[in-house]
C-alpha cells in the first residue's frame, strides 16, 4: 500500500496565506459550534413546549435521554473548544513569525 | 478579505472575525441557557402529571446541573480565546477599548468555583436554589459579555453591530428575566 499524497495543483498558496485560511478555518469551526448549541437549544424548547406542558407526552425515560443527549453534546463540544484554543495558539506564533519576516 | 498578511489591518479584521465567531456561540449558549430554563420551570409547573415524580425530577436537576456545567466550562474557554485575539488587538494600538473590559473578562474565571459546588448530590430545595443561583451567574455574565463583544466589533469594524444583534438586548437577557419570573411564582406560593 502506498503513502497518501497531495494532488498537484496549479496553485500553492504561500505561507501567510495558509496561515490566514488557518485563521479563517477556527473562526468557522466556532460558528459550526454555534449552530450546534444554538439546535440543541432549540430541540429542548421544543420538547418542553410553549406551555411548558411537554406537549408530546415523554415518558420518564424519554425525558432523561433527552438531558443525557444534550449533556453529551455539550461534553463533545467542551472538548472541541480546548482543540480549537490550541489551534490558535499555534497559528497566533505562526503568524508572529511572518510578521517578524516583514520587520527584517 | 485578501488573503495576504501585508499590513496590521488584515490582522485585526482576522480577529474580528474570530470575535464575532466568538459572539455567535456566546449568543448561542444564551439560548441554550434559556431553554434550560423552560424547562427548570416545566418541572415547578403543577398542572403537568409528569412533574409529580420527585426521582424524575431528582435526575433532571443533576442534569441540568452537568449542562450548566459544561456550558461554564465552554465560557471559560471562549475567555481564553479572547483573549488570545485581545491580545492581538492590544499590540495595535487599540488598547484604551479593550483594556476596560478585561475586569470583567478575568472575573468570570471564578466561575468554575460555582460548578465545583453544583457536583454535590441532590438534596432537594437547596439543591435547586443552588441551581438557579448557577444559571443567574451564568445569564448575568452572558449579559456582559454580550455587551463587551458588541462594543468591540462596533468600534473596532467602525460600522453598526452584525446583524446577529439586531434583536439581542443586553440587559433584558430572556433566560434571567425567565428565572426572576420564577423566583416570584416560588415567593407568592411561600
Amino acid at each position: 500500500m502506498s503513502m497518501p499524497t497531495i494532488p498537484e495543483e496549479n496553485f500553492r498558496p504561500t505561507f501567510s496565506e495558509a496561515v490566514i485560511d488557518l485563521f479563517e478555518s477556527i473562526a468557522l469551526e466556532e460558528i459550526a459550534l454555534s449552530h450546534l448549541i444554538n439546535a440543541e437549544a432549540e430541540k429542548v424548547q421544543a420538547f418542553v413546549g410553549k406551555r411548558l406542558d411537554f406537549p408530546t407526552r415523554p415518558t420518564n425515560g424519554q425525558i432523561v435521554k433527552l438531558n443525557q443527549s444534550v449533556t453529551k453534546l455539550m461534553d463533545t463540544i467542551v472538548m472541541k473548544e480546548w482543540l480549537l484554543l490550541k489551534k490558535l495558539e499555534n497559528v497566533m506564533e505562526l503568524s508572529e513569525e511572518i510578521e517578524h519576516e516583514f520587520e527584517e | 478579505m485578501s488573503r495576504t498578511m501585508d499590513s496590521p489591518h488584515q490582522i485585526q479584521d482576522i480577529c474580528l472575525r474570530g470575535l464575532e465567531a466568538i459572539s455567535q456561540t456566546e449568543i448561542a449558549i444564551d439560548r441554550l441557557l434559556r431553554s434550560l430554563c423552560l424547562q427548570y420551570m416545566a418541572f415547578n409547573n403543577t398542572h403537568v402529571n409528569i412533574c409529580s415524580d420527585e426521582k424524575l425530577k431528582d435526575y433532571t436537576k443533576c442534569y441540568l446541573a452537568r449542562i450548566v456545567k459544561s456550558i461554564l466550562r465552554v465560557q471559560n474557554i471562549l475567555v481564553r480565546k479572547s483573549y488570545v485575539y485581545y491580545r492581538e488587538l492590544i499590540d495595535r494600538d487599540v488598547k484604551e477599548k479593550v483594556i476596560m473590559n478585561h475586569q470583567a473578562i478575568s472575573e468570570s474565571l471564578s466561575r468554575d468555583i460555582f460548578a465545583k459546588a453544583l457536583i454535590t448530590p441532590p438534596c432537594r430545595q437547596e439543591h435547586w436554589h443552588r441551581l438557579y443561583i448557577l444559571l443567574r451567574r451564568a445569564t448575568n455574565y452572558q449579559a456582559r459579555k454580550i455587551s463587551l463583544l458588541t462594543s468591540i466589533s462596533s468600534i473596532q469594524s467602525h460600522s453598526p453591530a452584525p446583524p446577529y444583534f439586531a434583536d439581542q438586548t443586553v440587559t433584558n437577557v430572556p433566560a434571567l428575566q425567565s428565572l426572576e419570573y420564577l423566583m416570584n411564582q416560588q415567593k407568592t406560593a411561600e
